[in-house]
């Protein structure tokens, strides 16, 4: 029993690395779409895994791992979004200010981020539109997928993904402020 | 296939947001402290490491989370199988 339980452990690791290999890009992905901040994301990242990997053995072969970790990847982002702590933050307006003048992979990456015109448009959007535009578009999840991990309807999906496209389209054309 | 070929096309090209081998190094690093503690029968971060015998427990102290107006993530995880979270 104990040595099970032992084995046990080590294949939830192997699985957890396999995780991280094929889904750690989409994971942290999302995460950034919501907090905009790089360093939070992957905090979120590192959560997400964790609590998948504490929650394994009741989630194991339901459905899809890349919808139920995206799914646990908003639920996190939402909490920090709704926290004391993130709503209290003094928000800088000149995110470039933050980044180290120390050049390292991290601050070439924050500092790619926060220059990436789309990625500033994309942030324009209400969140409730930009969440799905980037599960439909580039997570490839099904609307019936994302009305599950969002715990929304499919019919809020297709509402939402109408009315973001139509907004997404007019800030890409025309370059409009929302 | 999505049928908005112009906005699939600029999603696509929204930049990466690295998951660096620096953090997946860290995770696993925690991983397996959780899974090393939970051989040595001890707690992390607060959290007992739970099997399926164990998730009973797990569910009955969400639920006095929920009564005490607590509403972490783990609980929300602990009933993912009906999607209401």
């Amino acid at each position: 029993m104990e040595e099970d339980k032992h084995a046990s452990s080590e294949a939830d690791v192997r699985f957890l690395e396999e995780w991280m290999n094929a889904f750690g890009a989409d994971v942290i992905h999302l995460a950034y779409t919501y907090v905009n901040n790089y360093h939070l994301a992957q905090d979120i990242a590192q959560d997400v895994f964790l609590r998948a990997f504490k929650n394994m053995d009741q989630y194991r072969g339901e459905g899809s791992v890349k919808t139920w970790l995206l799914a646990i990847t908003a639920n996190r982002a939402k909490d920090h979004l709704r926290s004391w702590a993130f709503r209290h933050e003094l928000q800088d307006p000149d995110p470039l200010e933050n980044v180290s003048s120390v050049e390292t992979p991290e601050t070439q990456v924050v500092e790619r981020l926060v220059r990436d015109e789309l990625w500033r448009t994309v942030f324009q959007l209400p969140l409730k539109y930009r969440e799905v535009l980037v599960l439909y578009y580039r997570q490839e999840l099904s609307q019936r997928d994302i009305a599950q991990a969002l715990g929304i309807t499919e019919e809020s999906v297709r509402t939402r993904l109408h009315r973001g496209r139509q907004q997404l389209r007019k800030l890409l054309e025309g370059g409009d402020t929302l | 296939m999505r049928q908005d070929d112009d906005l699939e096309r600029k999603l696509s090209q929204l930049s990466q947001v690295p998951f660096s081998e620096d953090l997946q190094r860290r995770i696993l690093y925690q991983a397996l402290e959780m899974a090393r503690n939970s051989r040595q029968g001890s707690p992390s971060h607060g959290h007992a490491w739970h099997t399926a015998s164990s998730s009973v427990a797990i569910l009955a102290r969400c639920r006095g989370r929920i009564r005490g107006g607590g509403n972490d993530g783990v609980c929300r995880m602990a009933v993912w199988p009906t999607w209401s979270h």
